[in-house]
């Protein structure tokens, strides 16, 4: 952690696939006051994100994240977030990762360790997770094409959090060579299992409109804000 | 000067990473705190290509057409594919005269609610000729299409009823149930098994809502299953042919013609400034529907009744329409003319099978360069983005005319290609 209480956790590969999964599921996942963000009428959006972190406060770890999508908050004067999103479970490969995640962010975690694995081939990133009880999910995240190239970003988000103690946000950067496209080639499979069970596997679109990569990078995890208007309600 | 795709702001940031999403909330109290934050990307997204939109046009929207542009204040001929006149009646000779008959009778404007003193007698003529020709028993007047559904759905279902809307359904299908307060539900995009999934195991009051043609992306309804499905759960059928009344069927009547299920839809709505070329929009249904929303379509009940000026011409497009069936004839060469150089080109057009052709590019930044090359090569196309279409999905939208010329098309395409080729989408 640095003087100015922001974290660093570095890493080789984050992967990012979106897909639509009906509003009404969403709003059954966010707490009261986030509103999902909706590429349809009806349709909202959750992502699967995963990291493979190389060096951090808690050593090396690999992460998996099920999230929605929501209205970011905007202030004048102050950097826009690219998007905000609501992590509502994450796993991770060791305990030490999953203390620090619940007691530092305040992120519900899955309780068991995780096996995560990348496979990387030339023109896509594999993710698979799974924990002793069998398989969680699989995501392919495929690389650009045509004309899209990787360009080396700085990109702001907002995470929100909510436990018994409240509402709260927490401005985070990403740092890296970065890819994005629409191209929609890439694929999820979820399985049923309790890490999966806030979502209809069914009501899930298993391709992603958006597919993101950054190799490389720095995440940037500013402190915590508690959002009293939110928590109060 | 070329549009720049990237603008670095004081919002440290790409102004391309943001949209209309972005501006929903603000961390602050005051109702006024999002205002400088949008208008600072607001600013940044005009040059980025937002330019694009709403930029004044000094001539009719025939199929060339005199733009004022916005960027550096030019003045350009374009070669217009975005005006959905499909018959080319707005500017029809004897239409712009029965429009002038009217105002010189009525005057410019109804001065009234229809339920109070708007009602003119060409208001009554025009919807006992809308329904003659939709073979309804009665159709009502809305000022706007946009009012028609909102006035329409919210006029007729209540809390606790069910409506099961297609996901690409209109804004106002979804405002006016919005309004509504009934529960709403909507079914993936055409997909009659989606729609069955979602009427399931509800017990109240239900109506389906679907569109003949989607506006944009040109596919049409599956109407057959859907009436089977809705007919099965004993839900109303509600159909909005704005894209497709005056274009499909035998008489024109619409997809419900086309299909032969007229009789089997409950509420048929339709617009006056599609292929009329005018402005408004209609119910055609039963008696009773009309006079229940005579008093509970809140926004016609509320709103100034159409124009007189406005009716009088769309009453003639609407006769003009009736006796040259020819123009739809001439519709349906050009849109199977261009399709087919499209086709040729390798041009992705979705699942379009109407007059209504997207050219989709699905990326929401370089949409903004390619418009930004078409206009200044010639051609009057629409980026058309989020919330008009899913974030993910951004496409042009081509409205094929009757009026269009073979080497107008023709020049269209070649520069869509043209364009299409140097920015690597083809």
């Amino acid at each position: 952690m640095t003087d100015d209480g922001i974290r660093r956790y570095l890493y080789r590969d984050a992967i990012n696939g979106f897909f639509e999964f009906p509003t009404e599921h969403a709003r059954t996942i966010l707490p009261h006051g986030l509103q999902p963000v909706e590429p349809h009428h009806g349709m909202s959006i959750l992502t699967v994100t995963a990291f493979e972190f190389h060096d951090s406060a808690v050593g090396a770890y690999r992460e998996i994240a099920l999230s929605v999508i929501i209205s970011p908050r905007v202030r004048h004067g102050e950097p826009m977030a690219r998007a905000a999103m609501y992590p509502f479970l994450v796993g991770t490969t060791t305990r030490a990762a999953r203390e620090h995640g619940i007691s530092v962010w305040h992120l519900p975690h899955h309780l068991l360790d995780l096996d995560v694995a990348f496979e990387r081939g030339p023109s896509a990133i594999t993710l698979t997770a799974a924990d002793p009880s069998g398989p969680i999910l699989a995501m392919t995240i495929t690389d650009a094409e045509r004309g899209v190239t990787w360009e080396k970003v700085e990109h702001r988000y907002q995470t929100f959090m909510h436990d018994e103690g409240g509402t709260y946000l927490s401005p985070l950067v990403m740092q890296g060579p970065f890819m994005e496209h629409e191209d929609e080639r890439g694929r999820l499979t979820l399985h049923a299992h309790a890490f999966t069970g806030a979502v209809d596997p069914d009501e899930v679109t298993s391709t992603p409109f958006r597919e993101q990569w950054m190799k490389d990078g720095v995440e940037s995890i500013h402190p915590l804000q508690t959002l009293t208007a939110l928590a109060s309600r | 000067m070329a549009v720049r795709t990237r603008v670095q702001s004081q919002m440290h940031g790409d102004s391309s990473d943001y949209d209309y999403s972005s501006f929903y909330y603000s961390s602050s109290d005051d109702v006024f705190a999002i205002l400088e934050p949008y208008t600072e990307w607001y600013d940044d997204a005009q040059l980025r290509g937002y330019y694009l939109y709403g930029q004044p046009m000094s001539s009719r929207p025939t199929t060339r057409i005199e733009l004022q542009e916005k960027l550096e204040q030019r003045r350009l001929n374009l070669l217009n594919l975005s005006s959905y006149n499909y018959l080319g009646l707005s500017y029809r000779p004897e239409v712009i005269e029965a429009a002038k008959r009217a105002l010189d009778r009525y005057g410019m404007g109804a001065a009234g609610s229809p339920v109070l003193s708007g009602t003119m007698d060409v208001h009554i003529e025009l919807e006992r000729e809308l329904a003659a020709f939709k073979n309804k028993p009665a159709c009502m007047l809305f000022p706007t299409g946009y009012s028609t559904n909102v006035g329409l759905i919210q006029g007729l279902m209540r809390p606790g009823d069910l409506i099961v809307a297609d996901q690409n359904s209109h804004a106002s299908i979804v405002d006016g149930a919005i309004l509504s307060k009934a529960e709403v539900r909507f079914f993936r995009h055409n997909r009659p098994e989606e729609l069955e999934k979602k009427l399931k195991g509800w017990d109240g009051k239900k109506m389906v809502v679907v569109e003949g043609v989607y506006s944009m992306d040109g596919d049409v309804c599956k109407l057959p299953e859907i009436v089977a499905i809705a007919k099965k759960h004993e839900a109303r059928i509600m159909i909005d042919e704005a894209h497709s009344t005056f274009i499909y069927g035998e008489n024109g009547r619409g997809v419900a013609e086309a299909f032969g299920l007229e009789d089997e839809i409950d509420i048929h709505v339709g617009t006056l400034s599609k292929a009329l070329g005018g402005q408004g929009g209609f119910v055609a249904g039963s008696a009773s529907l009309y006079k229940y929303l005579e008093g509970f379509a809140r926004s016609r009940l509320f709103s100034c009744a159409l124009s007189p000026v406005v009716s009088g011409g769309v009453l003639e497009a609407l006769r003009i329409a009736g006796r040259e069936p020819g123009l739809r004839a001439r519709l349906w060469a050009n849109v199977a003319h261009i399709r087919r150089l499209m086709r040729e080109e390798g041009i992705d057009v979705g699942e379009s099978t109407s007059q209504v052709i997207p050219v989709m590019i699905r990326n929401d930044r370089r949409i903004f360069d390619v418009a930004h090359r078409l206009q200044r090569a010639g051609l009057y196309l629409q980026p058309i983005v989020y919330p008009a279409v899913a974030k993910h999905r951004s496409r042009f939208r081509i409205s094929v005319s009757a009026t269009h010329t073979t080497d107008q098309l023709n020049e269209g395409v070649s520069i869509l290609a043209h364009v299409l080729r140097e920015e690597g989408i083809l």
